[in-house]
């Protein structure tokens, strides 16, 4: 706790120490509107404005004590919002033992678990993006909607029944998403979306992911983008787009009553406050949320308020993921300047302000389901800020703020905000000195990127230079241009090594035991290498598509259900186009779909080529038997290959080259699709913690790797191929063309103690990662801390309840992480 | 006893035997490094901390932990030295070093301790790292004794000379200066090891007569290469004060200034087991920092600069 002023401290601890809860206000007044005030002449885009605004209007307005930045996202902290017209209705079998989960509990009050199951529930069973989603699949498949009204004169039915005995039917039969949908599998407009471990769509959660335009924010203020607006609106004649205008408007008008009940709220408490100190903080909380949003801000503080309120109010229509703050360092420089250089603030009040402002973002939870918790464990908001690299003319853009904001991260110690550091060639010795003092402290911030890599990778997929180089990593890893991008960046992962599975046994999965893929051939009649791979190709050919079919369906149905006018207003294009940002109105538009376990497929490939086709000691149907058989009595072919076949990781030509060989057909096959905003698809190669989730399904490989065992994380080589030590490690992943990768990838790594205790920890470091950017590397990360601590923390969690490490492009209370996470995480520490 | 050490591979050698290239060495001289050990030395040091490169010729590694007894070995062995049943037992004596074991094992269990390297094969691993090693990194030759592999090196030094590719060399002196001169010539830094200076004790030490080994640190000394002077300091063998005292006075006669003293490990002690060798662990605690410093002082009262880490 250094550097933390006693404000920081207590406003940290109140934090921490808040039970966690589920907050129902969103989803009551949510349903509330869509169920009883909603017009049906008006456009799905109108509604959603007014239902954003009518949330805004009402829900509680909260000024803790002490804190300078204000804006409660839910009624209480350390709570979940609900979003039911996405991926919340999921909780419904679990929801009277979330109190009890082993790790992630939630609190819920009976009288909101009744509202939710007697009013929530049903209304938006038939309605959520997945609903309408499938109904959209049955009326193109039947003309029809028979089947929904069928499955909610169930639901309702159901839920005529006492609560108690829900309660007690949920806690005695075991309900399995997975088995539900496998249930329907047979059932082919379902197929999309039933193919639970071969890939996980996400966009059924919203879509979020994306860095809104806080510069413009900063610059113009809330009524320069309306009136901007205004003109347009008053010009247009086309229906739908003046529908898209009035709707923002509408939306932005909520925003502004919003920062209006917050400053008739601040000043109320300063009328009856007793301690003068906090009266004139409050005074100017009240005075600060009375100019910003609204205008643009005057102060420093006024700057981090006003993005703060438009932030909390983008959550109200987007789901509580990922939405990142972008260059930080730059947008907040003008005013930086001017407070210091006026006298009104000082590196030390600033910095007590950015940390006021973290504390905020940490001051929410997300509610994952059950199932949802293994892909994507540790309570992840994945908020990011990023700071250094160069400006839109390609010089280094790093300012004395890179260094405040990377400092107040670093002392707070929380797993908010993930913090990205943007590199270059020229990025100061001085900035690269404070990065490496941050990360070798224990600290899991920042995250390291390559802007030499970056920025090319960004203009291959289609975007301007100087767009390209103002790009800001988001969420966990993905890099897009600020302000400018519907990047949906975390639409999908795809289970690599289940393709692989498929190859090897002509389309069929052995865990799932079913046909998933095409018929790729029998491996007794495969005559060499090109024959493997080429199977691959096609099943990942084919499962890429059945990923990209159902993302779009989910993509559509935002689009036509649940627009997001409010998001539009930040981000470049959709005033201009008039387009809201689902139907394709940003000036940039992907898809990021993520491919996971790129090292156990090159490993798998490079292992087959070694023992069948050079080394000749078995041939492929022998290995492929072995492996289907989880080298049950074969340890000796387990061992051959773990210990002497090529490996990713350890920098041998054949497993770079398979490497690079498996990111590059799975790149291939995503960029050649398109997604309905008019953009086009793009890899990446992160997996939050999907590979640990991917691998239950996943049979023995032929790298090694055992029935069910988790895959690799993100682009970093399996654990087992770690050990030539971290120039071979570095090498490795270099070689893989990150190019085509420009939705990001993750490489995790440990930071050795040999490297920290040495005397030239720095320069050690700064070889290493300077070594491994100038080789082609994108995006690295360090956790600094020794596997006896973690294993402690994980016999103790009450003594380590707040250590933060990195899991995957996240950071995340240790004690949060599922078991298997964490073990993940020592294994990788005791590697290097 | 003045005669000249020997010298293996005074020809232009193609090839040499190589125990291991360490990549990112950090111990090993300044920044980055890639440490080649070559094979073989003269000297055999009680304490030595590589055992499995002191012989010439290649030996044979087993490594017990490793072994799933599969049984692969036993098959393949030509001499029928190895019988696995509940254990895995290797009879040294009907080993003939051919290692058709090493070829079969799946666990690498059974290694043969070096391999055959020609000089374009190990050029092309010390360029894996070339981008790691910055303005001070670069590669170390150590062993072994590297000095001892002059025909190999005569081909290897002009190639990475020629790469710019800062080159050091760990030796401990017992070698013929005639030989190794101009390649000394052409390296960046030598990190040379002094292990006593009483002919006696280096005499029980290390099983050679230290005369080659002062002469030529004092050969180095004056041929203006670039240096580093070290001692390992072994507690009960030469650590004792009136030893460090005649150390520091030779070094001082030499023209030398600075020593690098370094403290003695006990790690190798578990790497005799896998070797079929006469060597005994010496049983010798490792030593702590205060002691170091207090030997330091010994050096610093004479003047020098002493640099010690771990």
């Amino acid at each position: 706790m250094n550097n933390l002023s006693q404000r920081i401290i207590s406003l940290k601890a109140d934090i921490q120490n808040s039970p966690r809860s589920i907050c129902i206000e969103r989803a009551r007044l949510l349903t509330e509107f869509y169920r009883d005030l909603s017009l049906p002449d008006d456009p799905a885009v109108v509604t959603r404005a007014k239902a954003v605004s009518y949330i805004l209007e009402r829900m509680p307005v909260i000024i803790y004590p002490g804190e300078l930045i204000t804006g409660a996202i839910s009624s209480k902290r350390n709570s979940a919002m609900l979003y039911p017209e996405f991926s919340s209705l999921a909780m419904l079998p679990e929801i009277r033992m979330i109190g009890k989960r082993k790790t992630n509990a939630f609190h819920i009050s009976g009288k909101d678990i009744d509202l939710f199951e007697k009013s929530i529930f049903p209304y938006w069973v038939s309605r959520t993006v997945g609903a309408c989603a499938i109904n959209g699949i049955i009326s193109k498949s039947f003309g029809g909607r028979l089947m929904l009204g069928l499955g909610t004169i169930f639901t309702r039915a159901f839920m005529m029944l006492p609560g108690s005995f829900r309660g007690f039917f949920f806690s005695r039969v075991k309900v399995e998403p997975e088995k539900v949908v496998i249930g329907m599998k047979s059932f082919e407009p379902f197929r999309l979306f039933s193919l639970y471990g071969v890939y996980v769509l996400t966009e059924f959660a919203g879509i979020s992911h994306i860095t809104p335009d806080y510069g413009l924010l900063i610059e113009k203020g809330v009524s320069g983008i309306v009136k901007e607006i205004n003109l347009r609106l008053a010009g247009e004649a086309d229906k739908k787009k003046r529908d898209f205008y009035s709707a923002a408007l509408i939306a932005l008008s909520g925003v502004l009553r919003f920062a209006e009940r917050y400053a008739t709220e601040a000043k109320r408490l300063a009328d009856d406050g007793k301690d003068a100190e906090r009266k004139k903080e409050l005074l100017s909380v009240a005075e600060n949320c009375s100019t910003v949003p609204l205008n643009p801000p005057g102060s420093f503080q006024q700057a981090l308020q006003s993005i703060w309120l438009t932030h909390l109010a983008l959550y109200q229509e987007n789901y509580d993921n990922a939405i990142s703050f972008g260059r930080m360092d730059q947008h907040l420089y003008p005013l930086y300047r001017k407070g210091i250089e006026s006298g009104e603030i000082t590196p030390e009040s600033a910095r007590e302000m950015l940390q006021c402002f973290w504390l905020k973002i940490c001051e929410f939870l997300p509610f994952y389901p059950g199932k949802f918790n293994e892909y994507f464990s540790g309570l992840l908001t994945s908020q990011g800020v990023c700071v250094g690299g160069i400006d839109e003319e390609g010089r280094d853009a790093t300012n004395e703020l890179s260094h405040l904001i990377l400092d107040s991260v670093s002392d707070l110690a929380t797993p908010l905000p993930n913090l990205y550091a943007r590199f270059h060639k020229a990025t100061p010795e001085a900035f690269r000195k404070n990065v490496y003092s941050s990360v070798s402290s224990g600290s899991p911030h920042p995250s390291l990127y390559n802007d030499d890599v970056i920025v090319p990778a960004l203009v291959k997929a289609g975007c301007s230079p100087e767009d390209s180089r103002d790009y800001a990593p988001l969420g966990c890893v993905e890099p897009n241009p600020q302000g400018k991008t519907m990047g949906a960046t975390d639409s999908a992962l795809v289970n690599l090594p289940l393709c692989l599975e498929l190859a090897l046994n002509n389309g069929k999965s052995l865990l799932l035991k079913d046909r998933i893929g095409p018929e790729t051939g029998d491996i007794d009649d495969f005559t060499d290498m090109d024959d493997v791979v080429n199977a691959f190709r096609l099943q990942t050919e084919h499962v890429v598509k059945m990923m990209v079919d159902g993302t779009n369906l989910l993509g559509e149905t935002h689009r036509d259900y649940y627009p997001a006018p409010l998001l539009s207003s930040f981000i470049d294009g959709p005033g201009e186009k008039g387009l809201d940002v689902t139907a394709g109105g940003a000036k940039y538009n992907f898809t990021g779909v993520q491919g996971v376990g790129v090292a156990d497929v090159a490993d798998s490939l490079a292992a087959i080529d070694w023992l069948v086709y050079q080394e000749k000691k078995i041939s492929l149907s022998e290995l492929a038997g072995i492996v289907r058989n989880n080298f049950n009595g074969r340890e000796d072919i387990r061992q051959l290959i773990l210990n002497k076949a090529p490996r990713y990781g350890r920098d041998d030509e054949p497993g770079n080259r398979y490497a690079k060989l498996v990111a590059g057909i799975y790149s291939d096959e995503v960029t050649k699709h398109k997604n309905p905003r008019g953009g086009i698809y793009i890899p990446g190669f992160y997996s939050v913690t999907a590979h640990i989730a991917f691998g239950k399904y996943v049979s023995g490989l032929p790298s090694g790797r055992l029935s069910g065992m988790p895959l690799s994380n993100g682009i970093t080589p399996a654990a087992e191929s770690s050990d030539r030590g971290p120039t071979a490690f570095l090498n490795s992943v270099s070689s893989v063309d990150f190019a085509q990768a420009a939705n990001g990838v993750n490489l995790q790594m440990g930071l050795d103690p040999v490297i920290i205790n040495n005397k030239q920890g720095f320069e050690l470091f700064d070889l290493l990662v300077n070594g491994y950017f100038k080789k082609g590397g994108m995006q690295i990360q360090f956790n600094a801390l020794t596997p006896e601590m973690l294993r402690n923390a994980q016999a103790n969690p009450g003594e380590y309840k707040w250590l933060t490490v990195r899991v995957a492009g996240y950071c995340a209370y240790f004690a949060d992480l599922s078991k298997e996470a964490q073990d993940e995480i020592i294994a990788r520490l005791s590697r290097h | 006893m003045n005669q000249k050490p020997e010298t293996r591979n005074q020809k232009p050698a193609a090839t040499a035997l190589i125990c291991d290239i360490q990549r990112f060495s950090i111990h090993d001289g300044p920044g980055i490094r890639t440490t080649v050990f070559f094979k073989g030395c003269n000297l055999r040091c009680l304490w030595c901390q590589n055992p499995e490169a002191m012989k010439f010729e290649n030996e044979l590694v087993f490594s017990e932990e490793r072994c799933i007894l599969c049984g692969e070995c036993q098959s393949a062995c030509p001499n029928g030295a190895i019988i696995i049943n509940d254990h895995p037992h290797i009879n040294r004596e009907s080993c003939k070093g051919q290692f058709a074991c090493t070829l079969v094992c799946p666990s690498k269990a059974l290694e043969p301790a070096a391999k055959q390297y020609s000089v374009t094969e190990l050029v092309t691993e010390l360029l894996k790292d070339v981008d790691y090693y910055g303005p001070e990194g670069g590669v170390t030759l150590s062993g072994g004794e590297p000095m001892l592999k002059t025909g190999f090196l005569t081909k290897l030094l002009p190639v990475l000379k020629e790469k710019k590719i800062h080159v050091a060399v760990e030796t401990c002196g017992y070698f013929d200066w005639e030989k190794a001169e101009p390649l000394l010539k052409m390296v960046n830094l030598v990190l040379f090891d002094i292990k006593a200076v009483t002919p006696e004790l280096h005499q029980r030490l290390t099983g050679k007569d230290n005369t080659p080994i002062k002469n030529n640190l004092v050969n180095v000394i004056r041929a203006g290469i670039s240096r580093q002077i070290r001692m390992p300091v072994v507690p009960g063998m030469n650590d004792s004060e009136e030893e460090l005292e005649a150390v520091a006075l030779f070094l001082k006669d030499a023209g030398e200034s600075s020593v690098h003293l370094l403290p003695y490990h006990r790690m190798w002690e578990s790497k005799l087991k896998k070797l079929h060798d006469t060597i005994k662990p010496l049983g010798i605690a490792s030593l702590g920092e205060e002691e170091l410093i207090k030997k330091a002082e010994t050096f610093g009262r004479k003047g020098f600069e002493v640099i010690f880490q771990a």
